[in-house]
């Protein structure tokens, strides 16, 4: 059987989801009873039947939720408290995900609040500067020092006292009958002793005074105390009582807007206080009150004028704050002056600069021979700059790098002397003719050098030729010796780029057969050794090391090498050692001869 | 936070002072008690998860020469009577006290701190009164502001009455 499908009050037309079942029928009949409507309506039934009461139930809620919300709220808090900490929730959560969302809703608020406050602000800033500006340096605040210490009292204080026409230190509301502080407030930088138990000490004396000095039925009250500077102006209510601490000679209006706060605060918290019992929440939006009771007024001496004094102090401020700047930008030009005479200098390359104040430390390349700069280093001296010079001399032109040259390129010696001037190139010392000749013919030279000055110059004999072939072997053969042949983990065989090495070989194993014919060397023999590294057995590494020795013999003399001058000898692995496993897979060649005696 | 204001009355030199003393946090200048007959300290407690503030008004004791300022009574939210126990005249007056607080504000919470309970061997009360005062409904407790027996006890049973 498929579902049930229902429409409209359903109540109206299907029976009720518990049977009837008379009292005197047996559980047998409801047990039938209940199958048989199960065959007619299908499982389904009892669950359509439930959610059906659910969305009438529903609809009933909603039409009456509102009203309801509005008869509790009458009564008590229940559904404030109730909704309070679900609404909390959404909040945060709403913030949470989306906080922008909050600060455009608040920012229409907000923003004009701000920007009065940064007026505010800013405007107190400049009054509050003229003033201790006033204070600070005027003939009359000298004079008030002296006094301030003679009175032997803080020169702030005295200041204050002298200036302050009156000041509403702190203002108290207190619960008439109890004394219980409802709300207080205080002016900036007062500090307020316990105002719970002043509060409460003030009602006590304030009970006292008017039981002491009560005549008959008049129920006058204390309503002002006068302590030193201060004065306690006190006015009470029905059920609550004002008290100010003001500092100085408060003006009559100040009284009279004491008690319109009063009244104010009775007819905005009457219900708070008819039901208060010692809890203080209800009264916190009472401090907005309380805060316009917070005045002062600075004594009028004169009349109120620009604060021609902060002003003066900010022009002069900025003018120092110029004069300073410009004095930093032109030592800065002073320094780029510097640097800029040096580099227009053909004797120098200016590499670097740094300056910190009136010092400077320039870094360049000098020129052989050039002289100090000494136009820059007047310019400095005139700048009052501490000029720093890191010079490096190099050769930076033609005739600085030939001499250089000539040196290296034909072994001049530690005897040989040259030198350029004026297109005349002076040699003088011993050297071979082959040498001067070669000299003579150099293009560079011939291209610098008008003349070539060799009067000077010794003329030995050249070198011996063997003499020559015999250091050409030992070179070449110190070159062979110390090339390596490395191999790959395990492997005997030799890779494209140790092949490569192996072709070049080649070459120098040639060079050296028929230099050793020209020497006319005896028993030479070229020992090939193959090594491995530490892995595997001694056996292993043995085989291994020769294989690889066999490896580039093989090599060499498939490329033309006489067998005969081969040998390949394994020397098994290199033990311990600094070199890399990869290091210790090599193999090399010594070179064995005889040199005959000359 | 909610503030309770509570009065503490009892005979001269019944402790009253000292039982505060070993109570409170910060209290105002003892003087004030001999100047206008009341000293004011105050005390934070926390019952139920509430925090509450007493303030407490030490009245000056009472004795033949000393009137009875009921203003200090106003907005009182209850009253703590203390007796000494080695002086029987101090539960006099303290039934007294009870009976001029119930004519000036009526009914309020209150307690009975019979102290320096410390000084047992020097008991003096008639325990004959001590019952009829608790047949009365009033809460007696032993209390010792030498030894601090009891004292917090006893302001916390006043509290609770007050709340209840």
């Amino acid at each position: 059987m498929g579902k049930v499908v229902m429409e409209g009050d359903i109540q109206d037309r299907i029976p009720p989801a518990t049977p009837v079942v008379p009292a005197s029928a047996d559980r047998q009949s409801a047990e039938a009873v209940k199958r048989l409507r199960s065959l007619i309506l299908g499982a389904d039934y009892e669950s359509t039947i439930r959610r059906a009461r659910d969305a009438d139930e529903t609809r009933r809620v909603a039409e009456v939720l509102a009203e309801a919300i509005r008869l509790r709220s009458q009564q008590d808090k229940g559904v404030q408290s109730a909704l309070a900490p679900a609404i909390d929730d959404v909040l945060d959560t709403s913030i949470r995900r989306d906080p922008v969302k909050l600060a455009r809703v608040i920012s229409p608020i907000i923003g004009p609040s701000i920007r009065a406050a940064v007026r505010t602000a800013l405007a107190d800033m400049v009054e509050s500067l003229n003033r201790i500006l006033e204070r600070s340096i005027s003939p009359q605040s000298w004079w008030w020092r002296v006094q301030a210490w003679r009175a032997g009292m803080p020169f702030g204080q005295f200041v204050l006292l002298r200036t302050l026409q009156f000041r509403v230190e702190q203002v108290l509301l207190i619960h008439r009958d109890s004394g219980i502080l409802l709300q207080a407030e205080t002016a900036h930088g007062v500090e307020m002793r316990d105002p719970q138990l002043v509060s409460a000490m003030l009602t006590a004396i304030k009970d006292f005074v008017s039981d002491s000095f009560r005549s008959g039925n008049d129920a006058a009250d204390l309503n002002r105390v006068r302590f030193g500077d201060r004065l306690l102006l006190i006015d009470v209510g029905p059920q609550a009582v004002i008290a100010a601490v003001v500092l100085g000679d408060p003006p009559p209006g100040l009284a009279t807007q004491l008690s319109t706060t009063l009244e104010q605060f009775h007819r905005i918290f009457s219900q708070p206080l008819a039901d208060f019992s010692g809890d203080r929440a209800p009264f916190q939006p009472a401090s907005g009150l309380l805060q316009d009771c917070i005045t002062e007024q600075i004594r009028a001496d004169r009349t109120p004028a620009k604060p021609w004094l902060a002003l003066s102090a900010i022009a002069l401020v900025v003018i120092v704050a110029v004069l300073f700047g410009w004095r930093q930008w032109r030592i800065e030009q002073q320094r780029a002056d510097i640097v800029q005479q040096l580099r227009a200098s053909a004797d120098y390359v200016v590499l670097g600069s740094e300056g910190d104040g009136r010092h400077l430390r320039v870094s360049l390349l000098s020129r052989f021979g050039a002289p100090s700069p000494q136009n820059a280093q007047a310019l400095a001296q005139q700048s009052g700059i501490e000029l720093e010079l890191d010079m490096a001399p190099v050769a930076m032109n033609a005739d600085d790098l030939l001499l250089p040259y000539l040196e290296r390129r034909y072994g001049l010696g530690s005897q040989v002397s040259a030198q350029l001037q004026d297109g005349v190139l002076r040699i003088a010392g011993p050297l071979s003719a082959q040498q001067l000749e070669q000299i003579s013919a150099d293009s560079w030279v011939q291209g610098l050098v008008r003349t070539l000055d060799s009067t000077q110059v010794k003329i030995i004999p050249p070198p011996d030729q063997r003499a020559l072939d015999q250091q050409h072997w030992r070179e070449l053969v110190d070159t062979i010796q110390h090339e390596r042949f490395y191999f790959g983990e395990d492997s005997p065989l030799l890779d494209s780029s140790e092949a490569t090495k192996a072709v070049r070989m080649l070459e120098q194993l040639r060079e050296l057969t028929a230099l050793a014919k020209k020497l006319e060397l005896q028993h030479l023999q070229i020992l090939i050794q193959g090594y491995a590294d530490s892995t595997g057995t001694d056996a292993r590494n043995s085989r291994l090391s020769r294989d690889r020795a066999l490896e580039l013999r093989d090599f060499f003399i498939a490329h033309g090498v006489d067998p005969g001058l081969l040998t390949g000898m394994g020397v098994g692995s290199l033990g311990a050692s600094t070199l890399t496993a990869q290091q210790k897979r090599f193999a090399m060649l010594q070179v064995i001869y005889v040199m005959p005696h000359d | 936070m909610v503030v309770k204001k509570i009065c503490m009355m009892g005979a001269f030199a019944v402790g009253k002072t000292s039982l505060v003393r070993r109570f409170v946090h910060s209290i105002f200048s003892e003087s004030y008690q001999t100047t206008i007959g009341v000293m004011i300290s105050k005390k934070k407690l926390t019952l139920a998860e509430q925090e509450f503030e007493l303030i407490i008004w030490d009245l000056e004791g009472r004795d033949e020469f000393t009137d009875f300022r009921s203003s200090y009574l106003r907005g009182v939210s209850g009253v703590i009577f203390v007796v000494d126990v080695t002086r029987p005249h101090t539960l006099t007056v303290v039934r007294q006290l009870r009976e001029e607080v119930r004519n000036h504000i009526g009914e309020i919470p209150a307690l009975i701190l019979l102290n320096k309970a410390d000084l047992a061997d020097q008991w003096r009360l008639d325990a004959a009164t001590l019952e009829l005062l608790e047949d009365e409904g009033c809460t007696l407790l032993h209390t010792s502001a030498k030894t601090g027996a009891n004292v917090e006890e006893g302001f916390l049973a006043l509290l609770r009455s007050m709340t209840a």
